[in-house]
């Protein structure tokens, strides 16, 4: 067949068919909208992250750590040759107005920016009252600071006001607006607060002592460095700074990597879900496609008859396939984009709108591509039974099919899953990732087809029983051949099965920042202690109805080294879990007691004897997790002081008591010479936790407080608008199950049409045909959410247990509603779809049947 | 196009036999060449059709005369036996073989038309000329839909059109190429009395035109009357053939004479005893 002619015949078949395969557009518009939002959405936020890395960082290159830095890695820095050094510390702080009398001024938490050094030293940062590109830095002096704009909202201040930080009055010198913040920033503690190292001078804080301060070194680079020479001096300060296992060094370069990778684990996550409803979309295709070529029998015939060859006329399906596909997967593109339009209005707060650029051209081929790859791979089947209809047929409505291959129908099948496997790792990002989707999918699709088939036997036996019409009735059209059992419990199957899953996880985590509050967990935190200054706090507490108070010791500790094995080369060797990650690379909190706490059980060795030897106690799980037993020595570093420790026993630690615990404790004869400093807790009664805050941002200067509510609601609020996000894309699923849905009942309705008709002959009401019909729909319902709903249920948990180490959370009325509104939509989506073989006429449908 | 030299086999059968699955688990027609589970549509057919020869099938509903035309066309393949078509054995050919052949040698007319719904009746017509590369398809196709009286309708699609216009537009289709042979499967059978005639009389002039070698099902023995020679099947058998004249030979299997081979030779009519049955 000429190209020619090819493209006529398959330009004749579309001109008649085109819009009865526009459901099957439909289908994959939907799924292509879904991987087109996301992909979009990944590089666009990748893109900007990158582009302003520079302005984020405020630096070439940072070394960044949780203590100062020795002097030997600033003899490494040094070697790199930087043009400009500057020191920041950044820590977590309360910032107060002044008091009034004798009622403390209105509190805030900030995050404290002590900067020792021009800043920023790259990038831009705009501060009222400096050129752009200017010095913060000489902004301040002994007695001002300078802020975020959001302080100024919450203490109610403006710039030239003074406020109270760290027992120290400061004026506010001006207002500095960083447009980079990151998303995860929202995270952070408070408000941006910018202070010189003289002003802390005034202050009574002890930066040394500072609960979480982080250190950064920021570096500038002669300006004419190429990028691969700042690659390469981030390299050699990364390998030069490597022994010191809690240093790392980026530089702007690498575009926030941290940042990055977790966002790019986010956005594969949310891609396999896009993703999963372009396969939902997929099956509509195929199903779409099966019934369109099922209608064309009669016509595939005749072309078989005047002696058009099989493979021609495969030709001309697949391309008119290929045409509708490219139109539902351009249409599915503006969807996506027309839906990103909107994004920022629901990620606002989490995202900045700059970040959401819809225009990505590379996520819309990427989107396309798999759109048609999905397209193809599913209709694939549906073609090849294109190969089977008879040319007979013309002559005898029975005549036998004919036969495919084996071979061809084995390639069919894996072409088919290949490009399943190819697009899900393409979405992925791995080889690994995307057969274990593909392999996941296609076990959800086998049990699927395994429940329908059940489903289909168990009516056709049920059928026969003494049930009543109606029900008798429905139950023998899920039987029947050529039902569309499948199709409609793979659509509202998938459709439960992602969006169930997602509440799930979604409630999961939600009914843990919940879990989280319970009555005995406190209602504030308190850092940076002195020991003198706790008795009188704890009075203050007391004073305004804590019912209870607990004070512990705390020392910042690092381990150097296990039974003689520097914890360096232990991680080198095998870096394990994340526990043990975190347990050899981190900055640890010890505690010093000489009681063993209530909450706590030996379960090996004994309580501190009386050697005086220094002695350390473990909790058994970290003690698994770094390979120690009683009797080992380890070595740690407390407040910058190597101490030799020998395990004398191990503790189960009820971690639910809310009581002050730690993974390490140790006795009296370890905190020889060690200044260590308190972390407290207090009940206090509801609505007087921002009270308590303001008195002890007044008086006891240093000591920072975090409110338990606050920093949950926050937290909360943030999952929040991410929850919308994932809504928002199961939503696409669910469209995607509502189009095959449609697509599916459309394909039985000449079926119906002439059973509606002969049922109304027959007598029966319209709505009597209604009732029949909303029972078979809802009958699918049940099982499909079934099989969907223990799908999710399988989700859910292994995203809750192993992606976030939390338990899941099954609660009995997000399945029941669920499942109600399951059958509600299913009903109500068959009965709209069989609407027009309710309306028709009987005579007129009976008629046109006669006449063939 | 050329058409076979006259008197040359245009259509063979030979010991053909088509059985179908049937459902039951035993066969719905016993007899030596019946097995179980299987219906026997036809049973050891043996013919020849000479080429350039207009030939009637007839027989009651289930006979096997579509089976028969559908194994000429090689829409269909014989369970036993030989068909052949200008001498090549359909069963030797594979399906785009057979497309092949269907293509460029053989034409249809059916009952219910099977005029492709979404071409109109120019693009019908057109359709078996372009597969074949005519570079004047459209004109081809235009010159035989107003021969057959279409001349205004050939931009209307199959479902504006009556029964006895689709049917016209199905025989410019048939004859468009030009086939040596053509298979009309009861073209006047959706068709009142008088249009029927009409396209009756209308394929045998295109017939004569073309000098077409004719296969013609139908039930009508007024229609029959009308071929050279024909074929009387009951259950699947040949029982009677009956050349133009009407001498007539008996093949009702009872004969002794005749049980050997079920055999027919139809020739041209004015050789009337070149029609050799046998069984």
């Amino acid at each position: 067949m000429s190209v020619g002619l090819l493209g006529r015949a398959i330009w004749r078949e579309l001109r008649g068919t085109f819009w009865r395969v526009s459901l099957f557009g439909l289908c994959l518009a939907v799924g292509v909208a879904a991987v087109f939002v996301v992909n979009a959405l990944a590089r666009s936020m990748d893109q900007a992250v990158r582009a302003e890395a520079r302005d984020a960082l405020a630096a070439d290159i940072a070394v960044i750590s949780r203590t100062s830095l020795p002097d030997a890695a600033r003899e490494e820095i040094e070697r790199i040759g930087p043009v400009a050094v500057t020191r920041l510390i950044r820590t977590p702080s309360l910032v107060s107005r002044r008091t009034v009398g004798i009622i403390p001024g209105r509190s805030s938490v900030v995050t404290l920016n002590i900067i020792d050094g021009r800043y920023p030293l790259a990038g831009q940062i705009a501060v009222f009252g400096i050129e752009a590109g200017g010095d913060l830095h000489g902004l301040l002096d002994r007695q001002s600071i300078v802020v975020s704009p959001e302080l100024l909202q919450r203490l109610n201040v403006s710039p030239g006001d003074s406020v109270l930080l760290g027992g120290a009055s400061f004026r506010i010198a001006s207002v500095a607006v960083q447009e980079v913040r990151l998303p995860v920033e929202v995270f952070a503690p408070g408000p941006r607060v910018f202070i010189s190292p003289e002003g802390i001078d005034r202050t009574r804080f002890e930066p040394s002592m500072f609960y979480e301060a982080q250190h950064q070194t920021l570096l500038l680079m002669p300006p004419d460095w190429s990028s691969s020479q700042l690659r390469r001096a981030t390299r050699d300060l990364q390998a030069s700074l490597k022994p010191l296992a809690t240093v790392q060094v980026e530089s702007y370069l690498d575009g926030q990597p941290l940042f990055r990778e977790n966002l790019n684990q986010f956005t594969t996550f949310l891609g396999l879900v896009a993703m999963l409803s372009l396969v939902v979309g997929g099956v509509g295709v195929a199903q779409a496609v099966r019934a369109w070529i099922a209608s064309r029998m009669g016509a595939i015939a005749v072309l078989k008859c005047l002696g058009m060859r099989s493979a021609e006329i495969v030709g001309i399906y697949a391309g008119q396939l290929l045409v509708i596909a490219m139109m539902s997967a351009a249409i599915g593109v503006a969807l996506g984009y027309g839906a990103l339009r909107i994004a920022p209005r629901v990620l606002g707060s989490v995202i900045p709108s700059r970040w959401l650029d819809p225009w990505q051209p590379m996520a819309a081929a990427e989107a396309v591509g798999m759109g048609l790859m999905v397209a193809l791979a599913f209709s694939l089947p549906p073609l090849l039974a294109l190969l089977r209809i008879p040319p007979a047929t013309v002559l005898r409505r029975e005549a036998e099919p004919l036969r495919i291959p084996l071979a061809l129908n084995i390639t069919c099948w894996l072409v088919m899953g290949g490009g399943l496997v190819f697009a899900a790792t393409w979405q992925g990002g791995s080889w690994l990732l995307g057969g274990i989707f593909a392999a996941g999918l296609a076990t959800v699709l086998v049990v699927f087809g395994v429940m329908s088939w059940l489903l289909a036997r168990l009516m056709s036996r049920v059928a026969g029983s003494g049930a009543g019409f109606g029900l008798r009735y429905s139950m023998a059209n899920v039987a029947r051949p050529g039902a569309q059992t499948y199709s409609a419990m793979v659509s509202i199957g998938l459709g439960v099965l992602v969006v169930l899953g997602l509440t799930l996880v979604e409630r999961g985590l939600g009914q843990q920042l919940d879990d989280a509050l319970p009555r005995q967990a406190p209602s504030v935190w308190m850092f940076n202690i002195s020991a003198d200054t706790w008795p009188s706090l704890d009075r203050m507490l007391q004073r305004e109805g804590a019912t209870r108070t607990q004070a512990a010791p705390v020392i910042l500790g690092r381990l150097i080294s296990i039974k003689g094995v520097s914890a360096q080369e232990l991680y080198a060797r095998d870096p394990g879990s994340r526990g043990r990650q975190w347990a050899l690379t981190r900055n640890q909190r010890l505690s010093h007691t000489e009681e063993l706490p209530a909450s706590n059980r030996l379960v090996a060795g004994q309580w501190w004897d009386d050697s005086g030897r220094p002695q350390i106690s473990i909790e058994e799980g970290f003690a698994r997790d770094i390979e120690v037993t009683v009797g080992d020595e380890i070595e740690v570093e407390l407040e910058g002081r190597p101490v030799r420790l020998v395990v004398s026993s191990l503790r189960e630690v009820d971690w639910r008591s809310f009581e002050l615990n730690f993974m390490m404790l140790v006795n009296d004869a370890a905190m020889e010479g060690v200044r260590y400093q308190y972390l407290a807790t207090a009940h206090l009664p509801s609505g007087v936790e921002q009270r308590v805050q303001d008195a002890v941002a007044a008086q006891y200067p240093g000591v920072l407080l975090f409110q338990t509510r606050a920093v949950l609601d926050q937290v909360g609020r943030v999952l929040e608008q991410l929850a919308q996000g994932l809504r928002l894309l199961g939503g696409f699923v669910v469209l995607a199950g509502l189009a095959i849905l449609g697509a599916a009942v459309s394909a039985t309705m000449v079926r119906r049409r002439r059973e509606v008709a002969l049922l109304k002959t027959l007598g029966m009401t319209r709505l009597g045909v209604v009732m029949v019909f909303s029972l078979e729909y809802a009958l699918l319902a049940v099982v499909a959410f079934a099989v969907g709903a223990a799908g999710a249920a399988v989700m859910a948990w292994a995203i809750m247990t192993y992606g976030m180490e939390l338990e899941p959370v099954w609660s009995p009325h997000i399945f029941a509603t669920a499942l109600l509104l399951t059958v509600a939509l299913m009903v109500l989506a068959g009965l709209s779809a069989s609407l027009p073989a309710l309306r028709a006429r009987p005579h007129r449908v009976l008629q046109d049947d006669a006449g063939g | 196009m050329g058409n076979p030299t006259q008197g040359t086999p245009a259509l063979e059968m030979l010991d053909v036999t088509r059985r179908f699955a049937a459902t039951g688990g035993r066969s719905l027609r016993q007899g030596q060449n019946a097995r179980a589970g299987q219906l026997v549509v036809l049973d050891r057919i043996n013919l020849q059709i000479t080429a350039g020869k207009f030939v009637a099938v007839l027989g009651p509903s289930g006979s096997g005369k579509s089976t028969m035309l559908a194994l000429m066309a090689g829409l269909d393949r014989p369970s036993e036996g030989q068909v052949r078509v200008e001498g090549r054995e359909i069963q030797r050919l594979g399906e785009d073989e057979l497309a092949r052949l269907r293509r460029r040698r053989i034409g249809f007319v059916f009952q219910s038309f099977q005029l492709l719904g979404n071409l109109t009746a120019l693009e019908n017509v057109m359709l078996p000329l372009e597969m074949l590369g005519r570079k004047k398809a459209r004109s081809g196709a235009t010159e035989i839909l107003e021969r057959v009286g279409l001349a205004e309708r050939i931009n209307h699609y199959p479902s504006q059109l009556s029964g006895g216009e689709q049917q016209r537009v199905a025989m410019a289709r048939a004859f468009g190429p030009e086939p040596p042979i053509l298979l009309a499967d009861e073209p006047t059978g959706n068709l009142d009395a008088s249009t029927g005639r009409t396209i009756l009389d209308l394929l045998l002039e295109l017939r004569d035109a073309h000098k077409t070698t004719m296969v013609l099902v139908t039930h009508d023995p007024k229609v029959a009357d009308l071929a050279q020679m024909r074929i009387h099947l009951e259950a699947g058998r040949v029982v009677r053939t009956e050349n133009a004249e009407g001498s007539s030979r008996p093949q009702d299997g009872k004969s002794a004479e005749h049980e050997a081979s079920n055999r027919a030779r139809v020739e041209p009519a004015d050789e009337p005893d070149a029609v050799e049955v046998s069984r």
